[in-house]
């Protein structure tokens, strides 16, 4: 091989070096296009929503919150009931003393 | 140049193309590898975006139901907290009556003790007031009650509270319970400690006192 021979060989593999980069780069950017597709697809499939059964949800939950009010409203007014008819000698006594002003235990 | 290329020289060749070819599959992969991490950033993008869409999403409807039923259930939250309110009332009214109930007993039952009472209401009105010159109006019923009292009255404000003041029965009535109503000659001053009054008191200022207190 003469000194011609020799660069025409180096010029031939700088040549399939730069294909294969090339090469490497168009399936670089068709991985990337390929994730892009993959992830428009993804958000399109995780945001579908059925609304109106996020509606009815919604609707139930307000629906509990209303009926929890109403339930600890009745609870406060039993535990008072049952508090006062409990504790109501002392506490008609402590009323007696504030309206009479007998300054001593009425009874 | 035409020389020819000794075995030293083709060793060197080989040695140049075997540098060429590997740098250029090092510089691939390299691209490759880069592409599929950035693949993957694409991806786990999309993820976290896809979440928060849905969650705005899901709140967005939330948002509309509440705002479309929000005047419904305030409706409903405030019948429901009026009916609590009204039994609670209840309850006290009821609590209040029995209060009555025994005051009436007293009144009925041991003069002593209501004399003692009325005492302590004069003494009590007087002192929340600026005259010197108090009319005491009271029930037809305590009319002697009250007139009996009243030198003692003066007696205590005066030792006890140091507090120099004439008080005489006033000639109109009132219909109560029990308990009087201090004024001045104008009755521009006036004291209400009528049982009633001294009920009202207690049920707005001692009573939610003791009912937060027994409900803890």
């Amino acid at each position: 091989m003469d000194e011609v021979g020799f660069i025409s060989i180096l010029i031939e593999e700088e040549r399939k070096a730069e294909l294969i980069i090339e090469n490497a780069k168009k399936k670089a950017e068709e991985i990337i296009e390929e994730a892009k597709r993959k992830a428009k697809a993804l958000i399109e499939e995780k945001t579908k929503i059925n609304e109106d059964e996020i509606i009815e949800k919604e609707l139930k939950y307000i629906e509990k919150e209303v009926e929890e009010l109403k339930k600890k409203l009745d609870t406060d007014i039993s535990n008072l009931r049952e508090q006062i008819n409990k504790k109501k000698a002392d506490i008609v006594n402590m009323l007696l003393q504030h309206i009479l002003l007998l300054g001593e235990k009425y009874e | 140049m035409s020389e020819q290329v000794s075995i030293e020289e083709k060793e060197i060749l080989e040695a140049l193309l075997k540098e060429v070819r590997e740098s250029a599959q090092k510089e691939a992969e390299k691209i490759l590898k880069e592409a599929e991490e950035k693949a993957k950033e694409i991806l786990k993008e999309a993820e976290a975006r896809a979440e928060e869409e849905l969650r705005k999403k899901i709140e967005r409807i939330k948002k509309r139901v509440r705002s479309e039923v929000s005047s419904k259930i305030a409706l409903e939250k405030m019948r429901i907290r009026r009916e609590y309110l009204m039994e609670k009332e209840r309850i006290i009214e009821d609590l209040l009556s029995e209060v009555s109930e025994k005051i009436r007993g007293l009144i009925e039952k041991d003069t002593e003790k209501y004399k003692l009472c009325l005492l302590n209401l004069i003494i009590e009105a007087a002192l929340n007031m600026q005259n010197e010159k108090l009319f005491v109006v009271t029930t037809k019923r305590d009319t002697k009650l009250v007139e009996e009292i009243l030198p003692e009255a003066e007696k205590l404000l005066l030792e006890k509270y140091s507090r120099k003041v004439k008080l005489r029965l006033a000639e109109e009535k009132i219909e109560a319970l029990g308990g009087v109503i201090l004024r001045d000659e104008n009755s521009r001053e006036m004291y209400n400690n009528t049982i009633e009054a001294r009920i009202n008191r207690v049920k707005t200022e001692v009573l939610p006192k003791i009912l937060s207190e027994i409900v803890r």
